[in-house]
């Protein structure tokens, strides 16, 4: 059992991660801020039936997307699309490695991860439907464990492992998206551009 | 994934199946060291999990946002305020 007086000592130091997160949920600040606060006052009136010695971070993780969940998502307006294109395994690696590959060095793929700005990943995540994208976020951003992701979001681990396998393809094909556009590859010959 | 040298095609399969659990730690530590044994031995392989752990580590390092200044006293004073309410 948790006591409350000690909630701010332990919890506020998760606030800049909880901050980021609810700006990939939300994409925009003011409802970042407005989700940030009220998980913080769910979290705080909740507070003793954190098990002390759990988790922490993870618990305040579920409550901030079951606050998304039940307040923001539902005023959202413009339906959530559910679906990703099906996508091969290595979609970027295999699409950056075939270009121009007799002119560049062993590495030059990795020069173009380098080159992705902030701003085209958090894009990228947020592109993703939300289903893909929680999972995703809180695997590869924040690193929690499938078993932990699987609490965070009430749902069994097999369905953690596939959302974010197609989770993780879809955003590499947002990525290539993305480096094709500012061309910093060039599509090769081998390259089948996809669209 | 064809690779010449001497194992088994099989193992490139096995480790592209296993590869993002292997990235995520994931896999028990059997499983890791065998894993880590074929990429050892195969250029390509090692390759492909090179890139695929910098992608993840780069997702990472890319997503990072600075919170307001005031949200955290906003916060504070908020809990502060529901304390002395209840």
């Amino acid at each position: 059992m948790a006591d409350q007086a000690t909630f701010a000592d332990q919890a506020m130091v998760h606030m800049a991660a909880l901050y980021a997160a609810a700006m990939r949920m939300t994409r925009n600040r003011a409802d970042a801020e407005d989700l940030v606060q009220e998980a913080y006052l769910r979290a705080y009136r909740g507070f003793g039936g954190f098990q002390e010695g759990t988790n922490l971070k993870a618990w305040l993780f579920r409550i901030l997307t079951n606050t998304y969940i039940n307040i923001y998502r539902a005023k959202q307006r413009r339906p959530e699309e559910t679906e990703l294109d099906e996508v091969e395994d290595l979609y970027l690696y295999r699409r950056l490695s075939s270009v121009d590959s007799a002119t560049r060095g062993r590495s030059a793929e990795l020069d173009v991860l380098e080159r992705i700005t902030d701003h085209e990943v958090k894009a990228a995540i947020e592109a993703l439907p939300e289903q893909f994208r929680l999972p995703v976020y809180l695997a590869d951003v924040e690193g929690f464990a499938y078993k932990e992701i699987a609490e965070i979001l009430d749902i069994p681990i097999g369905t953690v492992m596939s959302r974010l396998h197609r989770g993780r393809k879809g955003l590499e094909k947002r990525l290539h998206d993305f480096v094709t556009d500012q061309h910093l590859i060039t599509t090769g010959p081998t390259g089948d551009g996809d669209g | 994934m064809a690779c010449s040298d001497g194992h088994d095609p099989g193992d490139c399969d096995e480790l592209l199946d296993q590869l993002e659990h292997l990235l995520h730690g994931e896999l028990d530590a059997t499983r890791q060291a065998e894993l880590h044994a074929h990429l050892d031995d195969c250029p390509p392989c090692f390759e492909q999990a090179d890139f695929q752990a910098q992608l993840k580590r780069l997702i990472a390092d890319r997503c990072t946002e600075q919170p307001p200044s005031a949200l955290a006293d906003r916060i504070s004073s908020m809990l502060r305020d529901d304390a002395a309410t209840r």
